[in-house]
């Protein structure tokens, strides 16, 4: 692996991430509060909250170890802000979630 | 190692032009035969003018439907002329003139900017142009029958059914929009490919021009985007046509299910239409600045991002129809987070400003322009996503000015500015900067009068799409002012029309780099050769035309990458994606009718589809298809390797991971799967929300739904060995393992639809939907089957030399794609006869 691969992945991971947690959310609503019911609304919390946090750690890690080539590096920049944003919007999606006791408004 | 070092000798090319020079052998056809034109310069400038042309005519619609609004009770048009109007004013506009304008821009302009020869699949690019053309005929020629599209835009169900719109015209909506979006994601594949697999030597993803990264993940989000709607399309045209209840509520279907499948494409289709607008605006401003654009890093992750989180807001279109609060909460949180990229877009352009003081021409007035409104656009947007406000404004002419803001100032105000900065590089001439300023300041003043009112005609309560109003209830003024600043805006662009005719004969010749831009396009002085580049010379920075002093000499004489040619052929040199270096010469083809002559078959297949007249659809059928196997058939140069110059000794068309012809099948892949899984969203959607008719629905067969899965498995092993065979030149046995592979596919095809041969596609949407599925992995499985006959065929036909190995390198991914999706298919098919109760 060369820093430049690790480089694509860094920058395009944390936000694929945020889209497959986005859909695993949304699936687990349609789960529970479409027509089937097919699991009750805390344990479809509960798993949102594990997910959530699984998908916080891996979008987290460009943060914390940035593969950088050399200083000055705009992609390295790059890297960092896509994870921020990545996040931020992962929590941003689980956010409201544990404030609903029923899927009826 | 592959064994191409050891077939060196061969004589290069089979199609090369022995006696021609290195001119002539890039020479555009002329005549008639500028239609066998394969170069992106002329298929980039098609795309522009054809998209400005359907413009034009959208643009009268409005006009037309400003017109019947300019007062209470008007009868300029009829009711459903009216309807007729806005509906194919609005298809126009988001089909047919916005992306293929845009995408026109990335075929022109992006070759010259990375420093490549052509578009790296030229044939491709044509071909894209012509489906795109007919398309676009299909869907005008229905005023010619009186049948124009009257559903609106979005062509919401039930209204679009049979029982509702007996007629035509919905069919020549679906059918022609559906052509035209197969030009946008061919178009996609090959702007994807050419980004990242023909870049000049040197140039690394981060020395990539801003734009190169905006072109880049727009082409993603077009191949990711347009899927569901083409599945839509397809689901209601076979139920307009066949009478399957994709969308009949008596059958267990859903119109909310074409809602989503309709906004899943529709929502990003917005940010597909403001990432290469935004990408203008980021190539314009360092230019008139003087500068570099502020925060590269940062920029290009808020393209990423946005890229990817404008995919989790369709619903906020669909807040009113009773979706449950938790998903309503989900989408609400994506439509606000997509507000973070956009935000580090406009700052980074701000501050790109700030950094010097900018030069006032005709182009950095639309920037400004495009910064006002897009901003503005963008308030009510984050207005419109508060669900209480939204449920107010729903539907009404908040909305349409809303939507206008953000399109207009999003993408026409940077796409004039983008005809102004670049005209000199079609025509050698500059445009009228006195004319140009007029211009900008009609198209200001009429943009904000029209729609700046509608915010208030809407808080008003006039709803969309009404034909006429009664007096007395405050909407006459409001609505006679729209229409007067609408015709001061169609003034404005009447007036670019006629300067663009006036600079054609009396402009001022351009010279080279006339505005004093960095980035490669202007290398030449206008106008450029059709080659781009003699040689192709090392890029060291973002900015090359400002950093590297050698490429303000002598064009013609700049040292570079394949000055000789050898081999008489077009070629242009493939780069490894993220750094840049050289990795092969990619041969490109010379002018040929294949392209017209298949989208034209597809363009019949199509219309006689229209007239239910199936002969001639079968017939078209076979001439595409040969049309296909013409274009592929083409004899091969790879093998052998050559001098370069540079110190470069590169391959011809090496069968590599990092090739263009590789990276293409993952991209094609790609929008494969994206219309694969829109059909598993809908037959996993209608399961969940109607259990009743899941039950009803007679059950797969286990046996042989394991039966395909088996199948699939042992199809990709043997497409994977056909490859390992072919490596090692051992074309006798890899042409019979082809064989086998084809007649795996086959077998797979079969058992999944003996696996599913029970249910009643008539009887219920699911399980018409499953057919549905099972009918498309047979279509992929035929082509896959096609191929690997193909294959097989050239090598048993002496067509494979050694050292050629790039068609079953190529292969193999595209076989475990179709693979991956046959077993799926069968392990749903599996489940369904566990887990359905
Ligand atoms: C050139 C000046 C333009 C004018 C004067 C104009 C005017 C209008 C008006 C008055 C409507 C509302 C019709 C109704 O609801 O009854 C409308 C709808 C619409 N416009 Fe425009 N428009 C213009 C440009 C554009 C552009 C550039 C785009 C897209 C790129 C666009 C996209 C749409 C769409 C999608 C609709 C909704 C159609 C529907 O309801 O089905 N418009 N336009
Ligand atoms: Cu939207």
């Amino acid at each position: 692996m060369t820093t430049r691969k690790n480089q694509a992945i860094a920058l395009a991971a944390p936000i694929t991430i945020w889209a497959v947690h986005f859909i695993a959310l949304y699936g687990l609503i349609s789960a529970s509060c479409g027509p089937r019911m097919l699991m009750p609304i805390a344990v479809m919390q509960m798993t949102t909250f594990i997910v959530t946090v699984v998908a916080l750690i891996g979008a987290g890690l460009p943060l914390i170890r940035v593969p950088v080539r050399h200083q000055g590096d705009d992609l390295a920049t790059a890297i960092r802000v896509c994870a921020l944003i990545s996040v931020i919007a992962i929590i941003a999606n689980a956010l409201s979630f544990p404030f609903f006791s029923s899927c009826g408004g | 190692m592959s064994a191409t070092a050891e077939h060196q000798t061969y004589t290069g090319a089979l199609k090369g032009e022995p006696n021609k020079s290195f001119e002539e052998i890039w020479a555009q056809p002329r005549g008639i035969r500028s239609l066998t034109s394969v170069s992106h310069r002329v298929v980039g400038k098609r795309f522009i003018v054809t998209g400005f042309i359907f413009f034009l005519i959208a643009g009268l619609l409005a006009l037309g439907v400003r017109t019947q609004l300019i007062v209470p009770g008007n009868t300029f048009l009829d009711l459903q002329t009216y309807n007729q109007f806005f509906t194919m004013h609005g298809t126009l506009m988001m089909f047919l003139f916005a992306i293929p304008i845009l995408e026109g821009f990335g075929v022109y302009f992006l070759p010259l900017m990375l420093g490549a020869r052509d578009l790296i699949f030229p044939r491709l690019g044509a071909f894209g142009y012509f489906c795109y053309l007919f398309g676009g005929i299909i869907v005008l020629s229905s005023f010619l029958f009186d049948a124009a599209p009257e559903s609106g835009w979005f062509m919401y169900t039930p209204l679009t059914t049979k029982e509702y719109t007996p007629g035509l015209s919905a069919d020549f909506w679906l059918i022609g929009i559906t052509f035209a979006e197969i030009a946008s994601v061919t178009a996609a594949v090959e702007l994807i490919a050419a980004i990242l697999c023909a870049r000049a030597p040197g140039m690394s993803l981060t020395k990539m021009p801003i734009f190169g990264w905006y072109i880049l993940i727009t082409a993603f989000m077009i191949a990711i985007g347009f899927p569901p709607l083409i599945i839509g399309s397809v689901l209601l045209e076979s139920q307009r046509l066949l009478g399957l209840p994709f969308f009949d509520a008596a059958f267990g279907g859903d119109p909310l299910l074409w809602q989503h499948l309709f906004w899943i494409f529709g929502h990003p289709e917005v940010y597909i239409i403001f990432l290469p607008a935004a990408g203008f605006v980021s190539t314009m401003l360092p230019t008139f600045v003087g500068k570099p654009i502020f925060g590269y890093g940062f920029l290009v992750a808020a393209i990423v991002t946005m890229g990817f989180i404008s995919f989790g807001l369709w619903a906020h279109h669909m807040y009113a129809t009773g979706i449950s609060p938790v998903s309503l909460s989900l989408f609400s949180a994506a439509s606000t987070m997509v507000a973070i990229p956009t935000g580090i877009q406009i700052f980074c352009f701000i501050a790109t400003l700030a950094q010097g003081r900018p030069r006032f021409t005709t182009p950095m007035l639309f920037v400004f322009g495009f910064l006002f409104i897009f901003v503005l656009g963008g308030l009510t947007g984050v207005m419109l996503a508060s669900v209480p406000f939204n449920f107010q404004v729903h539907d009404t002419y908040f909305v349409v000015a809303h939507l206008h803001y953000v399109l207009i100032g999003g993408m026409v105000f940077p796409l004039f500015g983008a005809f102004y900065y670049w005209v000199p590089h079609f025509t050698g001439r500059m445009m009228s900067e006195t004319l140009g300023k007029w211009v900008f300041w009609l198209m200001f003043i009429g943009f904000n009068t029209t729609f700046f009112l509608m915010h208030v005609t809407g808080l008003r309560g006039m709803p969309r799409r009404v034909a006429t109003y009664p007096e007395d209830i405050g909407w006459d003024r409001l609505n006679m002012l729209s229409s007067i600043g609408s015709y001061i805006l169609a003034a404005g662009i009447a007036l670019f029309v006629i300067d663009f005719f006036r600079h054609l004969r009396s402009g001022e010749p351009a010279g080279r780099n006339p505005w004093g831009a960095g980035t490669m396009e202007w290398f030449y002085p206008t106008v450029a050769p059709g080659y781009n580049f003699r040689a192709i010379p090392p890029v060291r920075s973002r900015e090359p035309l400002w950093d590297q002093p050698e490429l303000n000499e002598d064009p013609a004489a700049v040292g570079g990458v394949l000055r000789a040619y050898p081999d008489h052929r077009r070629e242009t040199v493939g780069c490894d994606p993220l750094s840049g270096e050289p990795l092969h010469i990619a041969r490109l083809p010379h002018p040929t009718w294949v392209p017209l002559f298949t989208a034209f078959a597809i363009a019949v297949m199509f219309g006689s589809l229209l007239v239910s007249a199936y002969w001639v659809t079968a017939g078209a059928f076979v001439a595409m298809m040969a049309g296909f196997t013409a274009w592929a058939w083409e004899p091969s140069d790879s093998g052998v390797t050559r001098d370069a110059g540079l110190g470069y000794r590169l391959p011809v068309d090496k069968a590599d991971r990092r090739s263009h012809t590789y990276i293409a099948v993952i991209g094609t892949l790609l929008i494969l799967g994206a219309l694969y899984f829109s059909l598993v969203f809908g037959v996993l959607y209608l399961w969940n929300t109607f259990p009743d008719f899941a039950a009803r629905i007679a059950r797969p067969d286990p046996l042989m739904a394991g039966g395909a899965i088996a199948a699939a498995v042992l199809m990709a092993v043997g497409a994977m060995a056909a490859k390992w065979l072919s490596m090692r030149d051992r074309f006798l046995t890899a042409a019979l393992t082809g064989v086998v592979t084809a007649a795996l596919g086959a077998a797979t095809a079969g058992l999944l639809y003996l696996a599913i041969a029970d249910i009643d596609r008539n009887a219920t949407a699911l399980g018409a939907t499953a057919w549905a599925i099972v009918a498309y992995v047979g279509v992929l499985m035929f082509i896959a089957i096609w191929w690997a006959l193909f294959n097989a065929l050239r090598k048993l036909t002496g067509r494979t030399r050694p050292g050629q190995h790039v068609a079953d390198f190529n292969f193999s991914p595209f076989a475990k794609g179709v693979a991956l999706f046959a077993a799926t298919t069968g392990a749903l098919l599996l489940a369904a006869q566990g887990a359905l109760p």
